[in-house]
């Protein structure tokens, strides 16, 4: 899961608001895959989604007499489950005065759609010298956990070409 | 501006790092051990703390003077 929908209601940072939903985009958020489904496999049809495809997670944070750095521990997610890996991600930094208050929408996506989705940062085949045996290195980003990518991966995989059978006729 | 949130080339995340990488080389620490201490191994993560800049740090004195000058000028309002 990454958020991908940022409505900002105010900032007063020198950061562009662009610029600061491209660095909430990349927040990596612990995933649970079956508590959420795809955007586009919804029935909500709704642009921000519905409590089945997406997550509200709300950032609130005000520099008062000194400048201060806005960690993403500070993000308050709806699911107390999917919130960033970690906690000390800085997002922004404020002047004294500087505000920021959004809303921040995290949807499930693929990786081909962008690379905030990835959930692997490194993965490499390695034969082993024996015959048939290959080693698979997989470095989750962690917001899965390597044996569940590994599975959802085979899976997706699977229902693939199955489509593919059956558009050709062979099931 | 900040410290990029994930590395450029693998998509690891490096931006929780960096506050610890600093604190560490202010205390002597060899850059090179540090990093791999903290478990960033290859050379498209470890340059991406090393190489860094934070220029919102050349930014922010002005903003915060602004602030200062305004209060002041508040105070000063028969």
């Amino acid at each position: 899961m990454a958020i991908d929908e940022v409505v900002i209601l105010e900032n007063s940072s020198v950061l562009y608001d662009e610029l600061m939903a491209h660095r909430l985009g990349l927040l990596p958020l612990k995933t649970d895959l079956e508590r959420y489904i795809l955007p586009e496999q919804c029935d909500c049809r709704s642009p921000l989604g519905c409590p089945k495809c997406r997550v509200l997670l709300v950032l609130d944070a005000q520099a008062r007499d000194r400048v201060v750095t806005i960690y993403s521990g500070e993000l308050v997610s709806e699911d107390k489950e999917v919130i960033p890996i970690s906690d000390k991600i800085p997002i922004v930094k404020l002047a004294t005065g500087q505000k920021v208050k959004l809303e921040a929408y995290a949807k499930l996506g693929r990786g081909k759609d962008h690379a905030k989705w990835q959930p692997v940062s490194a993965s490499v085949l390695t034969e082993t010298g024996k015959e048939d045996e290959f080693e698979l290195y997989i470095e989750s980003v962690g917001s899965l956990t390597a044996p569940t990518i590994l599975s959802k991966a085979a899976e997706i995989l699977h229902d693939k070409l199955n489509q593919f059978a059956t558009a050709k006729g062979l099931a | 501006m900040l410290i990029p949130v994930r590395c450029f080339t693998c998509g690891s995340l490096v931006g929780d790092k960096y506050d610890e990488l600093q604190r560490r080389l202010k205390e002597g620490e060899d850059a090179g051990k540090a990093l791999t201490s903290m478990k960033i191994k290859r050379y498209c993560c470890r340059r991406m703390l090393l190489a860094a800049t934070n220029t919102i740090d050349q930014v922010l004195p002005y903003y915060e003077s602004l602030s200062t000058r305004r209060a002041e000028f508040e105070t000063e309002q028969p």
